[in-house]
């Protein structure tokens, strides 16, 4: 097992056991071995979280500990976000959220951390954003990219409820980005949605954007 | 702005099955429930099973009707092999409430925009034994 893996597999152990003091060793340890922030982000919460979730469903985890896991993870985010500060700034904005009636937000959260690195201005607005708040909201800061975040097949819709109104908001030619686990299991989902792309993860994400808006 | 592919299931089909969803889920419950014995296993939750079911099951294939990709089905099905026998709910028991769905969506929505939505049912959310 490698590094990352060792990280990872004592994470989610110690998270599925409820302590938060001993993920914080964790996350200590993996600093101590070099790992920048975005590894702990890609190599070690994402992967837990994709973990903990697939418990649930084998029934191995309880929905209260899938919590758990989760409120850790974010709580760690939220501690780690001062090493998100950007070297450099750009002229570019991000309008960022999960869906309507869309929970799941640690995903989204860690795209805005990544594109927040990156030196763009990023409006982060969490989970179950009402479509008609989020268009205004993407309207009124001028987003140069908006991303929405479906981590349930059953709020898929919102996405392409959210593309049709654009146009009433003055957003025509606004690019948008995808992402989920939908999004992950069918890379090329994104075609059929009316939308400009969708990253595996926070790193692709930001790639793409930067690809696209200039 | 990208332009959105063509349906594989007609409009027309998709507002029947969204106007009437509620009531093919309401309709399969109290149908499910009156089989002699089938989920005396699940007591009182018997009903919530069911309906929180049926619920992620018609908003999924509405969604997927919606952005005309019915393939995700089959990783909803997946999900819900590992899933539900932990709830209570065989393998054999999802066939068999899968087949009852199809046979009230037939009922509930107008042929042929029934047979449309029951053949991607068949095809996508049909357990194999």
């Amino acid at each position: 097992m490698d590094i990352k893996s060792d990280l990872q597999s004592k994470y989610l152990q110690v998270t599925i056991e409820g302590s938060g003091r001993k993920a914080d060793e964790v996350v200590s340890a993996a600093f101590d071995l070099r790992l920048s922030v975005n590894e702990i982000y890609l190599d070690i919460f994402q992967p837990t979280g994709y973990s903990i979730g697939k418990l649930w469903q084998t029934n191995q985890v309880s929905v209260a500990q899938e919590h758990l896991v989760t409120s850790i993870i974010e709580r760690q985010m939220g501690e780690l976000h001062p090493l998100f500060k950007p070297k450099v700034t750009k002229p570019k904005t991000l309008v960022i959220g999960a869906v309507d009636r869309e929970n799941h937000r640690v995903g989204v959260r860690m795209v805005a951390d990544f594109f927040e690195q990156d030196g763009w201005t990023v409006h982060y607005l969490g989970a179950a954003v009402p479509t008609q708040t989020f268009l205004a909201m993407t309207r009124e800061m001028k987003a140069d990219l908006v991303g929405l975040s479906s981590q349930m097949i059953f709020h898929l819709g919102a996405i392409t409820d959210f593309v049709h109104q654009m146009d009433n908001f003055g957003l025509a030619g606004v690019p948008v980005m995808v992402g989920g686990m939908p999004f992950i299991q069918q890379p090329e989902l994104y075609t059929n949605l009316g939308v400009h792309f969708s990253g595996i993860d926070a790193l692709d994400a930001v790639k793409k954007a930067n690809l696209l808006v200039n | 702005m990208m332009p959105l592919s063509s349906p594989d299931i007609s409009k027309e089909a998709q507002k029947e099955f969204k106007q009437n969803k509620q009531r093919i889920i309401d309709s399969l419950v109290e149908r499910l429930l009156a089989e002699p014995g089938a989920f005396d296993h699940l007591g009182e939750q018997a009903e919530n099973t069911l309906r929180a079911g049926f619920e992620f099951t018609s908003s999924s294939l509405e969604a997927c009707m919606q952005i005309n990709d019915m393939s995700l089905l089959a990783n909803q099905l997946s999900w819900a092999k590992d899933r539900l026998p932990h709830d209570g709910i065989s393998m054999d028991r999802m066939q068999k409430n899968i087949q009852e769905y199809c046979r009230v969506i037939s009922e509930v929505i107008p042929q042929p925009y029934a047979v449309e939505i029951v053949n991607v049912v068949q095809k996508y959310l049909l357990p194999s034994k």
